[in-house]
């Protein structure tokens, strides 16, 4: 028993302690990766492989749907603040978009259940995560109907980031012991 | 195998797009702009010729057989006139040396711009 899992069993607070750090770490994993991502340059701005989106996906199915929402939600709080996008246009697409895309894969998952594996799921969440990403664009900024012939290219593009980072997950979680997840007392 | 059949759906429906936003109709009218904002607007029934001053000098538009062009402008590339003729609603004459477009409209909108509103 470590130090952090002996003081919350002495405050009487073992679940929501342990739970509260697990999903901290989860936040920090996916804010991480989401910053390090934004960090390498490719030729167009929006165009991402969306790795960050694969931590809320193993997340959704390895604690749940509600974790995963406040991770996704957490993380791009915590991005917004760190690239100074807080509150901008840029930052109000990253929360639509994350909102989105969590709550499509959490119904997606819970609607198919084992017909559409972890990669179908995520496909579908990056999907809707570009969608939505334009749509906003389209609403809040341009208020062009023409964004949305632009936004073709990206969706197809989508389809194949988040096949990319399905794989990815399906991989990582297979391999992630369930005490990275679970409070084991 | 479900897999499949959503990312087939998914492709579907990102390329189905193409058609709701290029299936323009044509026009029947064309809003000239200065910057942002709507200095004239054209009936593309009705054959005219009309000028509108920018930021360099005089643009003349023209409406003839139901679309509009840019005859003339003071710009030095005359982009704007070797678009040649629109008639389709969304197309646009754009000159952005003297800050006029030139956008076809069609009173009916339908699609796409009743979604996104």
């Amino acid at each position: 028993m470590n130090g952090l899992d002996l003081v919350a069993v002495k405050s009487g607070q073992y679940p929501s302690v342990t739970r509260i750090v697990r999903l901290g770490l989860w936040v920090a994993c996916a804010t991480v990766i989401a910053g390090l991502e934004r960090l390498i340059p490719l030729p167009l701005p929006w165009i991402k492989l969306g790795l960050a989106n694969s931590v809320a996906l193993i997340v959704l199915y390895r604690m749940g749907f509600r974790d995963a929402v406040l991770v996704n939600l957490f993380r791009v709080f915590l991005i917004g603040i760190l690239f100074s996008t807080w509150l901008n246009p840029v930052f109000l697409l990253s929360l639509g978009g994350a909102i989105v895309a969590i709550v499509s894969m959490g119904t997606l998952k819970s609607i198919a259940g084992t017909r559409i594996s972890m990669v179908g799921v995520s496909v579908f969440g990056a999907w809707m995560h570009m969608i939505t990403q334009f749509g906003l664009v389209a609403l809040l900024i341009v208020r062009d109907s023409m964004v949305l012939l632009a936004a073709i290219p990206s969706l197809f593009l989508s389809i194949v980031a988040g096949t990319l980072t399905g794989i990815i997950s399906l991989y990582v979680s297979t391999r992630l012991p369930e005490r990275v997840f679970k409070s084991s007392i | 195998m479900g897999d499949l059949i959503l990312i087939l759906i998914l492709g579907l429906v990102s390329g189905s797009l193409l058609f709701a936003a290029s299936e323009s109709k044509p026009g029947d009218s064309a809003i000239v702009w200065l910057d942002d904002t709507k200095k004239l607007t054209l009936d593309l029934e009705k054959n005219g010729r009309y000028s509108i001053d920018g930021v360099l000098g005089e643009t003349v538009i023209v409406v003839e057989e139901k679309g509009v062009r840019i005859e003339s402008s003071p710009c030095t590339n005359h982009i704007c006139v070797k678009m040649g003729s629109i008639h389709l609603s969304g197309q646009m004459l754009i000159c952005v040396p003297n800050h006029v477009t030139v956008r076809v409209q069609s009173s009916s909108q339908v699609g796409v711009d009743g979604v996104t509103g």
